[in-house]
């Protein structure tokens, strides 16, 4: 109560125990008999029965291989899976603690036995689809049966629709436009199938001219390895610098080989129609949409839609409207390319100058966005506005590599570092961080990248600090001594296309050069007799051969004059300026100034 | 001409440099005397400024009135309002403009501006032959101080006085049409002055567009306004006389083109719309038809211009002349060049159209200024006894003849007297033996590379004494006429401005000071920038050849090196932060100094992409060029020089290959 008679109250309520309270206690059931080789579902932590615990509870589980009197843990996946490979007993161990921090376990066993069982000891191929009448690897997938205690790996045998396939390229079976056709990939083991496809084929309507909604659509061979797989009534057309997509429907086309995240950006434009008088007309593109596929899980979609309102371009992510507008254009007129850049390390997606325009929040589904894997699936489509004419769009480079006509692969793989590696000017004994660094190539495959790091002193020696070294782990460089580090990334595909990327750092001590002088600089001289002027030495922070240094003057008339001695003589009345300037490699300067009168 | 100022002031001058009180020409430093320069112009710069006891301005009264003429001319009146402006803006007492009829007869309390029947009756001599068309006079008889030029159609000097009075009684000083310096004060003491002004060249221009775009900058500097007395005509002004829309189909045989460029059949002549001709077209001097119908059309000119009493004749800008058998006859019975046959027609037209005015004005004289350039500087001189000698009497100019060399080949780098300027030297000497109604027309900067800092500090001051020396009257540089240009320009505009009125001033002196005055707080790194750029330069000058015309090219990596780009990089992020540690506390200020900090830095960002971009991370060169970019278009900044047909020319498509370096 105050001193005005206002009266609150607060109270704590306590909850006193006996000392003999019983101790907390758990119990679950499971356990029970299992076969070597196969997924093990355990007991969610939920089915665990707890008493008497002060507060609430929590449940943590692990599993354990009992090997002799050691536990060797096990690995859960997500879902709460184990994969028992070992004959013997595992267990199920669930640990309790309750808000008093006091601890119990329950548990159970699993007994592991042979039992024949045939696992896949592999990773599993993904197939999006074949073009027709195309050549492909198929992967091998391996295989274990547990009919012993450590079962040999072995490849499971390979068959395409019903016919065993001996190895070397497979070819797609050829397809007609608008055929659906699909083949069964089956690997087997013992006559058991271990796993299974139906893989759509697809046929990319090489030079075939198609009519739909009254146009003539021109379907023409993409180049080597750059495969679309294309919606129907969709074309694909390699035009000079770009890759024209047309639609007579709604659907669009999916670049087939996977595409790195890291680096993942896109150009594209609604294409420019024109009429028979070459002037531009209505394009009919309503919406540029890309969809973005986790390539290993299919549910890890992401929709984003480039549309035209009053006149700018504005995304909509998963049907929902971002409000931000970006550079690019879908009228037609403009010249100006979509740029969608995927920032894989804040899951942000941007816009060509880099500035973020909204942060990717759910998948298509509504599942919370956690970021991509290590690939992506594209698929571009346009939509419409009249259904019943189509529409194009060009598609310019997928990650930095260009879709351009090339009739085989001249294009190198990408590199990119984690972040932007700063290059230029350090001070000698900086400790640098060269950064982790990848390469990809959407259109084939990497076939080596490595990194160098070579030294040259300022007299021009070089030595190698590394050579040829795997380039994927981030690596600290200590500047130890001044000179130049050239860092250099080189990667280079399986068509012998290659590229470096290189860094240039240069280590160097930052100080202004000091000139001393061999003497007193004369105040005084006389018309028509020599100046004489003290010499002079310079300490450089680092004595290299740019290094510059010299003595000039200024004339009473301003006249500039570098000399080549340590001399002058004074032709007019006045004050003569003498100055000596030294300039290191590095910007360090001085200028020392003196004045003579000359009469 | 004699140079004295004997100056007794309370309050300090911003012109220092002006106010040293010995004759002798040297000054007490503190560690001994130093020998001064000493340069005696042509002009006249005297001044004796007494502080007295009496009280001009205080606590914002005086009893003073700004008195001008009944029909006072605009010059006189703007010097007059210049007066009562900054008067009161630093004491904050308005003196009060009166037409002489409105004050008493008794009254002496007065700052005569012009041309006052006062003056008249003062007996103070301003006759224009001595103090010319641009000087002053400041006279203090007992009350009354006397500002005026002389009596000429424009009273330009009269302005140039009231200027001049500022300055001694509060320091007034124009650095820029942005920056004028005065000193506040409470009390003004009234100064007994005795002050004559006569500018060492009696005409001063600079061609730049930041010039001639804005008056104000023009009189702040003393500088003159191009063709304010004279016929609104070009430098290259003879098709201008005789257009070729309007006479070359119907006369062919007056102009002459060579066959390399232009069929000299008369059946095209309606070509020249595309420009062709007037490229490379010129007028045939010998043709008399021709010249009889310069003259009709000349004399229109002047009937139609009342008030012009100069006209500038200049042949078309081109290196040729007619070869056509007349000229050719005409420079043999001459025995002289085509300059010489130049001057033959140029004095007759001169009489002639003189004459022609004369018998409807006949007060109103004339001078017809030829410009010799290109074919036709060569002048019509020979050597005789180791002496130059007019190769006729006919081709020396007439009085009222004034001859513009116009040195367009020469080596803009070097002074005149050097030995790649040799050639050039001659003509101005041999022109000087003709005529003492010189003038010129010189650049002053390079036409390729506007961005650079065309290298003529070292050259400047020398130069123009060497034109004055030679007696070259007027003076004018060149610069970019329709684009805002190199960096440094404020500075040059006010030093050579300076210069142009006194050539006993010197360069690198006004620079500083300039820089002192201009750049604010950054003025120690902006001088620091000059010093090194000065510095530099010479270096590359001595030993990489870097000299040249004004066509020059400035724009290599091998005279630009890294470490000098680095040194001026690290001096302007240093002057850039100073700002930037004042942006939130003094906006104003930072807004008033930034853009003249940042244009200081155009040429060293220019170059840090240009030739270094490797040097520097992503990040960095992003961000420069995306300052260069915002810097040149804020100064509207398009092209990089004169040549502007292909895409190179412009600087944004040098900002494109930056950022296609770091982006890809």
């Amino acid at each position: 109560m105050d001193v005005f008679g206002n009266v609150s109250e607060k109270s704590v309520a306590v909850d006193v125990k006996d000392k003999n309270y019983p101790a907390l206690s758990a119990q679950i059931a499971g356990g029970g008999d299992y076969k070597a080789g196969s997924l093990v579902r355990i007991q969610p932590i939920e089915g665990v029965q707890v008493s008497n615990e002060l507060g609430k509870a929590s449940v943590s589980v692990a599993v354990y291989y009992q090997d002799g009197n050691d536990e060797i843990p096990v690995a859960i996946d997500p879902r709460g899976d184990i994969f028992v490979d070992k004959v013997g007993v595992y267990v199920a161990r669930y640990t309790v603690m309750d808000e008093s921090q006091r601890k119990t376990t329950c548990e159970y066993e699993m007994n592991v036995t042979l039992g024949g069982v045939v696992a896949i000891d592999d990773s599993i191929p993904v197939y999006v689809g074949f073009v027709s009448g195309e050549s492909y690897d198929i992967a091998e997938l391996h295989v274990k049966e547990y009919s012993s205690e450590n079962p040999a790996s072995v490849p499971a045998e390979i068959y395409i629709d019903g016919t065993k396939f001996e190895g070397g390229k497979y070819v797609a079976p050829t397809t007609s436009f608008g055929e659906e056709k699909s083949v069964k990939i089956e690997y087997k083991y013992n006559g058991g199938v271990v796993k299974d496809y139906v893989v759509p084929v697809v046929n990319l309507y090489r030079e075939i001219v198609e009519t739909v909604g009254g146009f003539d659509i021109k379907r023409t061979e993409l180049n080597m390895d750059k495969t679309f797989v294309l919606g129907e009534n969709t074309s694909v057309e390699v035009d000079g610098l770009f890759v024209r997509l047309t639609g007579g429907a709604n659907n669009g086309a999916t670049f087939i080989n996977k595409t790195a995240v890291k680096g993942l950006k896109t150009q594209f434009i609604a294409d420019t129609a024109l009429d028979a008088d070459g002037n531009v007309v209505d394009n009919n593109v309503a919406a540029i949409e890309l969809t973005l596929v986790d390539a290993l899980n299919a549910n890890k979609v992401i929709k984003l839609s480039y549309s035209l309102s009053n006149g700018v371009v504005v995304l909509s992510v998963n049907g929902k409207p971002t409000g931000k507008s970006t550079a690019g254009s879908l009228d037609g007129v403009g010249t100006d390319r979509i740029l969608f850049v995927y920032g894989y390390e804040d899951g942000t997606v941007r816009d060509a100058s880099g500035s973020e325009l909204c942060k990717l929040e759910t998948y298509l589904n509504g599942d919370p966005f956690d970021g991509f894997g290590e690939y992506v699936y594209i698929t571009y489509s346009v939509v419409r506005k009249d259904e019943t004419n189509p529409a194009s769009i060009r598609v310019y480079s997928l990650c930095d590599q260009s879709l351009s006509v090339t009739k085989s692969d001249q294009v190198a793989p990408n590199i990119y570092t984690d972040g932007e590696f700063v290059g230029g000017y350090y001070e000698l004994g900086s400790e640098i961080t060269v950064p982790a660094a990848s390469s990809y190539d959407v259109i084939s495959t990497v076939k080596s990248f490595t990194l160098s790091i070579t030294y040259t002193d300022f007299a021009g020696r070089e030595s190698k600090l590394l050579d040829n070294v795997d380039p994927s782990v981030a690596r600290k460089l200590k500047l130890e001594k001044a000179g130049a580090y050239h860092i250099v990334w080189r990667t280079e595909d399986k068509n012998g296309n290659a590229i470096e990327k290189s860094v240039l750092i240069t280590a160097f001590v930052k100080k202004d050069p000091i000139i001393t002088l061999g003497g007193d600089v004369p105040t005084r001289g006389k018309l028509g007799e020599i100046v004489k002027l003290p010499t002079y030495s310079v300490e450089f922070a680092v004595e290299q051969t740019e290094n510059l240094s010299y003595i000039m003057i200024i004339s009473p008339s301003n006249r500039y004059k570098m000399l080549d001695t340590a001399e002058f003589e004074p032709t007019e009345r006045g004050v003569y300026r003498v100055r000596y300037f030294a300039l290191d490699a590095f910007g360090g300067n001085t200028i020392l100034e003196y004045r003579i009168s000359c009469e | 001409m004699k140079k004295w100022l004997s100056v007794l002031l309370t309050i300090p001058l911003v012109f220092a440099a002006s106010c040293s009180p010995d004759e002798e020409s040297s000054v007490d430093l503190g560690d001994g005397s130093e020998v001064l320069e000493n340069y005696d112009g042509p002009g006249i710069h005297e001044a004796s400024v007494v502080k007295t006891d009496k009280t001009f301005i205080a606590a914002g009264e005086s009893e003073y009135t700004i008195v001008v003429p009944d029909e006072y001319y605009d010059y006189e009146y703007m010097g007059a309002n210049l007066i009562s402006d900054y008067l009161y803006a630093a004491t904050g007492c308005r003196l009060e403009i009166a037409k002489e009829s409105e004050i008493a007869d008794g009254e002496t309390k007065i700052i005569s501006v012009g041309d006052t029947e006062r003056l008249r009756d003062s007996g103070i001599s301003v006759a224009e032959s001595y103090l010319t068309s641009n000087g002053f006079r400041i006279v203090t008889q007992g009350d009354t101080t006397f500002i005026s030029g002389a009596r000429t159609p424009l009273r330009l000097g009269t302005l140039y006085g009231a200027q001049e009075f500022l300055k001694h009684t509060i320091g007034w000083h124009a650095y820029a049409v942005d920056e004028v310096w005065y000193n506040e004060a409470v009390y003004l003491p009234y100064y007994q002055m005795d002050v004559v002004e006569v500018p060492d060249f009696e005409e001063r221009k600079i061609g730049w567009y930041e010039l001639r775009s804005n008056e104000t900058y023009l009189h702040y500097l003393r500088l003159n306004i191009s063709n304010e007395h004279a016929l609104p005509f070009s430098a290259h002004s003879h098709f201008e006389v005789l257009p070729l829309a309007t006479y070359a189909n119907a006369h062919p045989d007056w102009y002459y083109c060579p066959d390399t460029y232009y069929p000299f059949d008369g059946s095209t002549w309606s070509k020249e719309t595309d420009g062709t001709f007037s490229i490379y077209g010129q007028l045939c001097i010998s043709n008399e038809e021709m010249k009889e119908e310069f003259i009709k059309q000349l004399t229109n000119w002047f009937i139609e211009y009342p008030d012009a009493d100069y006209c500038n004749l200049g042949i078309q800008d081109n290196s040729y002349h007619c070869i056509c058998d007349n000229c050719v006859a005409k420079m043999a019975d001459y025995n002289t060049n085509y300059a010489g046959i130049s001057v033959i027609f140029t004095n007759e037209v001169a009489e002639r159209v003189q004459a022609n005015i004369h018998a409807l004005s006949p007060m109103r004289d004339i001078t017809f200024q030829m410009m010799v350039y290109n074919a036709i500087i060569p002048p019509p001189v020979h050597k005789e006894n180791e002496k130059w000698v007019a190769d006729n009497p006919a081709v020396v100019p007439a009085e009222n003849v004034a001859i513009m060399y116009t040195p367009l080949g020469y080596n803009g780098s070097e002074t005149l007297d050097h030995q790649f300027n040799s050639q050039y030297y001659d003509y101005l000497e041999g022109w000087a033996v003709l005529t003492d109604n010189l003038t010129s027309y010189v650049y002053g900067m390079n036409f390729t590379w506007y961005l650079y800092s065309h290298k003529n500090w070292d050259i400047m001051q020398a130069n123009w004494r060497i034109l004055a020396e030679h007696g070259v009257k007027s003076a004018y540089n060149q610069g970019a006429l329709v684009d805002v240009a190199a960096q440094w320009s404020p500075m040059k505009f006010y030093v050579e401005s300076q210069l142009m009125w006194d050539l006993s001033l010197n360069f690198d002196d006004l620079a500083y000071e300039f820089i002192e005055h201009y750049y604010g707080i950054c003025a120690e790194e902006i001088r620091d920038m000059y010093d090194l750029m000065t510095t530099y330069v010479e270096y590359i000058h001595a030993k990489l050849g870097y000299t040249g015309n004004v066509y020059f090219s400035l724009n290599k990596k091998e005279y630009w090196s890294f470490s000098y780009v680095e040194a001026g990089r690290m001096i302007m992020e240093k002057a850039l932060a100073k700002l930037e540690a004042i942006k939130e506390s003094d906006p104003e200020y930072y807004e008033k100094y930034y853009d003249r900090v940042i244009r200081v830095y155009l040429e060293n960002m220019y170059m840090q992409m240009e030739f270094h971009r490797s040097e520097y991370t992503a990040t960095y060169g992003n961000a420069i060029t995306d300052l260069f970019e915002r810097t040149i278009n804020k100064f509207n900044m398009v092209y990089m020089g004169d040549w502007r047909s292909s895409e190179t020319s412009r600087y944004d498509y040098h900002i494109a290959q930056w950022r296609e370096f770091y982006n890809g």
